[in-house]
């Protein structure tokens, strides 16, 4: 089953008067279940390419459908709701709300869905018991290492079973040891529950750990890499 | 599945406000509650001010209503047969009759003297009425049979240095020494000072007083008046009250024009308060403007530093509304600290100042807060803080989630 479906999409940002094209018409597909990595040079537009499909910002033109819905015809609330509801987000620099302790930061996407309190702390706790984090939840984010938060932050992406969970560059902060850690953290996740995941790197060596790799080039797909590194899988 | 919003904003709040910066937090507080003592403390005082100034009028000079000659008439004819009448009326608890007239008091001790009005009350009946017997602060007040006796004010009594003097005086009379009254029919009379008075007011205490007998003895006018002084019994300084008592007297049939004390005192009190009036609201208006400038500039601050936060709670699907209404949740919090705070602050300022009373011209001030007035400035600071909280915290939530992540 397709999960996401991108066909000639553009990204240009404009810079006064100045276009600059971050994404040149790129057309792939990512099926359920799949751990998809993009990696390309810097600047390349992998991030750009993982924003779009994530609903964190709007492509200029071309077509995006995640599970089937047409994300263009979806208004500023409705993509809010859709991205609380359907998918889950790791940043590069976790991301977490420090106001919030270890426990709530994971249970807030939850909370945002109307489930009861009592509820949500306990999908909270079982996400946290997940990554091995069943001992940090009354911690502030703050008093956790940099490995902690970006697990933190991975068990917070899952708290609501998304469809897609969308990771960039997670491991660019961390040292390679908590790096493998994440990783095969997302593997497993991905093996045991089937979970689709997209993830940007520019590390070689987290290769080994995806299905498929999309290599990104000056905003299009680097078909030749592809063909070459990126194990297989349909692109449009 | 249903998404409620509102209680995920009071749940940010909650844990923005437990977790957040301490010191930021007082601070914030502190400035919401003097904002709150600087619009209410002007009121608090001009309304004690106001009560000061009611009363001084109603127990010095006019009573609760105050009769005086119909139009073109100087003086009230039969007096002592209305007084007489007045006094038997349900609801009067005294009643006075004055004759005033000008003359110039002179100090014979060193030469100095002062074109001033001389009233003559009987001094058992004006006790029923005003409360200058009250206020004697050396020697005696008048008995009904003093002929050579004057009762002055403390101002008009002066001191021997007259730089000292808030008012023209007489350069220092002491009780026991004598003063000569120069009448307008020529006739020139020396009295003893029998007693001198300070009720705390201006306008009061440069006043001079003798004996009906004594005046009947020099301008052979009697049962006329200048004005009868009528008191009710119930010492209210509701001006309703007055109205009633005075409504009362006309069904009794009273000719002479009767006023009440806010009536005959209208134009003194618009002019004197009004512009007071002006000052007062300016105030408000000022504090309520500083004050939500103060709670834009904190919200402004606040929402700024946590861009990067606000922009991650969109991007993990936080509503919009859901973002603006934790910090109007926040805002709201801290209004009620700050209104809470700065309500006792104005009690202990008022408390302290009613301890040890500041002495204005009308006397001593001891401040009321008018709860009324507080109550307003309260919602018109909650109004304006949650629009001053609301604008910055939607510029942020409207912000480019990426643009605002990048800080």
């Amino acid at each position: 089953m397709t999960m996401i479906e991108i066909t000639d999409l553009k990204k240009i940002y404009r810079l006064g008067l100045v276009e600059v094209p971050a994404l040149r018409g790129v057309s792939l597909n990512v099926n359920k279940g799949e751990f998809v990595g993009i990696m390309g040079p810097s600047g390349s537009g992998k991030s750009t390419l993982l924003h779009q499909m994530g609903l964190l910002d709007s492509p200029t033109s071309g077509e995006l459908r995640i599970a089937g819905t047409d994300t263009s015809k979806l208004d500023d609330e409705a993509r809010t709701l859709f991205r609380l509801r359907h998918l889950g987000y790791v940043f590069q620099d976790y991301a977490l709300v420090t106001e919030l302790s270890v426990l709530e930061n994971v249970a807030i996407p939850a909370i945002a869905q109307g489930k009861p309190l009592t509820e949500c702390y306990a999908l909270a706790k079982k996400m946290l018991e997940k990554v091995g984090l069943e001992k940090r939840l009354d911690h502030n984010v703050f008093e956790i290492s940099g490995g902690e938060q970006q697990r933190v932050s991975i068990a917070r992406a899952l708290v609501n079973s998304p469809a897609i969970v969308f990771a960039d560059e997670p491991c660019a902060n961390l040292d390679t040891e908590n790096s493998r850690i994440i990783l095969e953290l997302f593997r497993s996740l991905n093996r045991e529950s089937g979970q689709t995941i997209v993830m940007v790197s520019h590390e070689p060596w987290h290769m080994e750990f995806f299905d498929r790799i999309i290599f990104i080039r000056d905003g299009q797909l680097d078909v030749e890499r592809i063909a070459k590194e990126g194990k297989g899988g349909a692109f449009s | 599945m249903e998404i409620r919003g509102y209680p995920v904003s009071l749940y940010l709040a909650v844990r923005g406000i437990r977790r957040g910066n301490r010191g930021t937090l007082l601070l914030t507080i502190l400035l919401i509650a003097l904002m709150v003592v600087l619009m209410n403390f002007m009121v608090t005082v001009m309304g004690s001010l106001i009560t000061q100034y009611y009363q001084q009028i109603i127990d010095y000079q006019y009573g609760d209503v105050v009769i005086v000659p119909q139009d073109k008439q100087t003086y009230i004819d039969n007096a002592a047969s209305l007084v007489d009448r007045l006094q038997r009326i349900p609801g009067v608890a005294g009643v006075s009759s004055r004759l005033t007239t000008g003359v110039t008091i002179t100090n014979p001790q060193n030469g100095i003297f002062q074109p001033e009005s001389l009233t003559a009350f009987n001094p058992d009946d004006e006790k029923t009425v005003t409360k200058y017997n009250q206020k004697i602060i050396d020697g005696d007040f008048l008995s009904k049979d003093d002929s050579g006796s004057i009762l002055i004010g403390v101002l008009l009594a002066g001191n021997e240095d007259v730089t000292k003097d808030k008012v023209p005086s007489l350069g220092g009379v002491r009780v026991g020494d004598l003063v000569t009254v120069s009448y307008n029919n020529g006739v020139m009379k020396t009295y003893r000072v029998k007693g001198i008075f300070e009720t705390d007011n201006t306008l009061n205490d440069a006043a001079a007083f003798i004996s009906r007998t004594e005046m009947d003895n020099v301008l052979h006018l009697p049962g006329k008046a200048t004005a009868v002084l009528v008191r009710g019994t119930d010492p209210s300084l509701d001006p309703a009250y007055a109205l009633q008592l005075k409504y009362i007297l006309m069904q009794f049939g009273v000719q002479d024009q009767a006023k009440t004390w806010s009536e005959k005192g209208k134009a003194l009190l618009e002019d004197s308060l009004g512009s007071l009036q002006k000052i007062e609201y300016l105030i408000t208006l000022v504090g309520l403007v500083v004050a939500s400038m103060v709670v834009f500039v904190i919200t402004f601050i606040n929402i700024s530093n946590r861009r990067k936060q606000i922009a991650i709670l969109k991007a993990i699907g936080i509503r919009r509304q859901t973002i603006i209404g934790n910090f109007l949740v926040q805002t709201f919090f801290l209004c009620t600290c700050g209104a809470a705070v700065g309500w006792l602050m104005l009690e202990g300022i008022t408390a302290l100042l009613n301890l040890y009373p500041i002495k204005f011209n009308l006397g001593y001030l001891y401040p009321v807060i008018d709860y009324g007035f507080f109550a307003i400035s309260i919602l018109c600071l909650y109004l304006v803080s949650l629009i001053s909280g609301y604008l910055p915290a939607r510029t942020v939530a409207n912000e480019d989630i990426l643009e605002a992540m990048r800080g």
